[in-house]
């Protein structure tokens, strides 16, 4: 154990590690807030649609060869959620066709550019690292880790300000619009942020592996806590140590970041579903 | 409304507190384009190559005859020592920071590879983490009398060395880094 806490320290004498830390910890928060509000809203699977776009965004940005390419898949993106959050609402394709026909096409696009287009070495690595975000999050680069810092502020400053037309939204939307609040806009602000966490969480968990990061805390949450505050709550701090234990496990065993995160999230899913189970028969 | 912005200084607060604890080692350089994962047999950022302006590369009784491993000494990044992650993550900071890293004794431990160049072999010593995915590794060059195949391990086999991380030029692909190798021991 001491062997493993020296060794831990001496990994933290890196700056990359300490930005994966910082960096994580942030996604994960503003992931498990997102997914409280998903989940109850029947959105789980955007994630993973918008997750698809991205990569297909990213994948165009590579053969164009851009420096930077958060400033081309970012608005990508949020277009994109837009459409997909729109799509609800007097169209012919409905929500979950419409989520599956844009995730299929733009991976498919994506890998495509990629093999036609390939910008390095080494394609198949790229496409695990984006796809699985085996070393992502540890080869930020201190713009990165900037840039991640200013977006999560965003979208916790958003989600908390915004709180309780979040909730009305959530709820019961219809009733929300008739009530005067400005459902279309909120809907919008949420698309944005969505949009905002998908991109950000990438760098944790790879494209495949985002409807983890923002579906297991929210269902963990849900087993034992009934209220909207007490399990946002939850569900952040859930996902803050699950993202936490599982980098760190990572770092010392070896393991892919991505892959490790989401099995913490799997295993405390599984706790806390034994948690409400005996909560419930002692209430009983 | 003081309850919400009380909600909002608290991650604030964390933000800054974890911003405030990035404080930069002495390799600084983060802002550099990242050289991402080097396919093999490119083991940098740029593909290596002999060329003219190196010496060919060969092994006798590679490194230290009779000992294990490659001498810990004069060592500045034990590679060896680093779990797979975080032999992939230094690697990369290496590969995308070059120019702080240049002149300083590198250890690692990998599998080799070769590659016929014109008359000559390239030699390289691959990092493959499991599941084969993000392979990167770095080319190296020793000094001497050093005959391929006789004094080098065989394609695949395991392999530690020891080298100065050197810039070189060659006529066909330009810049490329690769480890002077002092040390060499092959393991399998």
């Amino acid at each position: 154990m001491i062997g493993m806490l020296n060794q831990l320290s001496a990994y933290f004498q890196f700056p990359f590690v300490r930005y994966a830390m910082i960096v994580g910890v942030l996604i994960a928060m503003c992931s498990s807030l997102l997914g409280v509000t998903l989940v109850l809203k029947r959105y789980s699977f955007i994630g993973s649609g918008l997750s698809h776009v991205a990569f297909g965004a990213t994948a165009i940005a590579a053969a164009m060869n851009l420096t930077n390419n958060v400033l081309f898949v970012l608005p990508v993106t949020i277009i994109c959620a837009i459409l997909l959050l729109r799509t609800g609402q007097n169209t012919k394709i409905k929500g979950d066709a419409a989520i599956a026909m844009i995730s299929v096409g733009t991976l498919a696009i994506g890998y495509l550019i990629m093999n036609v287009f390939a910008a390095s070495a080494n394609l198949a690595g790229d496409i695990c690292t984006i796809l699985f975000g085996a070393l992502s999050i540890l080869t930020l680069t201190r713009t990165e880790v900037w840039l991640s810092l200013v977006l999560s502020l965003v979208v916790i400053a958003v989600f908390v300000l915004f709180y309780n037309k979040i909730f009305s939204v959530t709820f019961d939307e219809d009733f929300a619009a008739a009530t005067g609040n400005r459902a279309k806009l909120y809907n919008l602000i949420l698309a944005v942020i969505i949009a905002l966490v998908i991109v950000l969480a990438m760098n944790l968990v790879g494209a495949l592996l985002i409807s983890a990061l923002v579906i297991f805390p929210a269902m963990s949450a849900m087993r034992v806590f009934k209220t909207f505050k007490a399990v946002t709550v939850c569900s952040v701090i859930v996902s803050v140590a699950c993202a936490s234990l599982g980098m760190l496990a990572s770092i010392l065993a070896g393991t892919p970041v991505g892959s490790t995160v989401v099995a913490a999230n799997v295993l405390i899913f599984i706790l806390f579903c034994i948690a409400g189970l005996l909560t419930r028969r002692a209430k009983s | 409304m003081i309850k919400k912005y009380t909600y909002l200084l608290a991650p604030l607060l964390l933000v800054l507190f974890l911003a405030g604890c990035s404080a930069d080692a002495a390799a600084t350089g983060e802002d550099a384009v990242g050289a991402g994962n080097a396919g093999a047999p490119a083991a940098a950022e740029n593909t290596g190559s002999t060329g003219n302006e190196t010496t060919a590369i060969a092994g006798e009784n590679p490194g230290n005859a009779g000992s294990e491993t490659t001498s810990a000494a004069n060592v500045d990044i034990d590679l060896t020592e680093l779990s797979t992650t975080m032999m992939q993550a230094r690697f990369h900071h290496i590969l995308s920071n070059a120019e702080d890293y240049l002149g300083q004794t590198i250890r690692v431990r990998g599998q080799y590879h070769n590659m016929p160049f014109g008359d000559e072999y390239l030699h390289f010593v691959m990092i493959i983490p499991g599941d084969e995915c993000c392979r990167m590794g770095f080319e190296f060059m020793r000094a001497g009398d050093y005959v391929y195949p006789d004094d080098f391990p065989a394609q695949y086999g395991a392999l530690e060395i020891k080298g100065v991380l050197t810039r070189g030029f060659d006529g066909t692909f330009g810049n490329f880094l690769y480890l002077a190798v002092d040390d060499v021991f092959i393991i399998g």
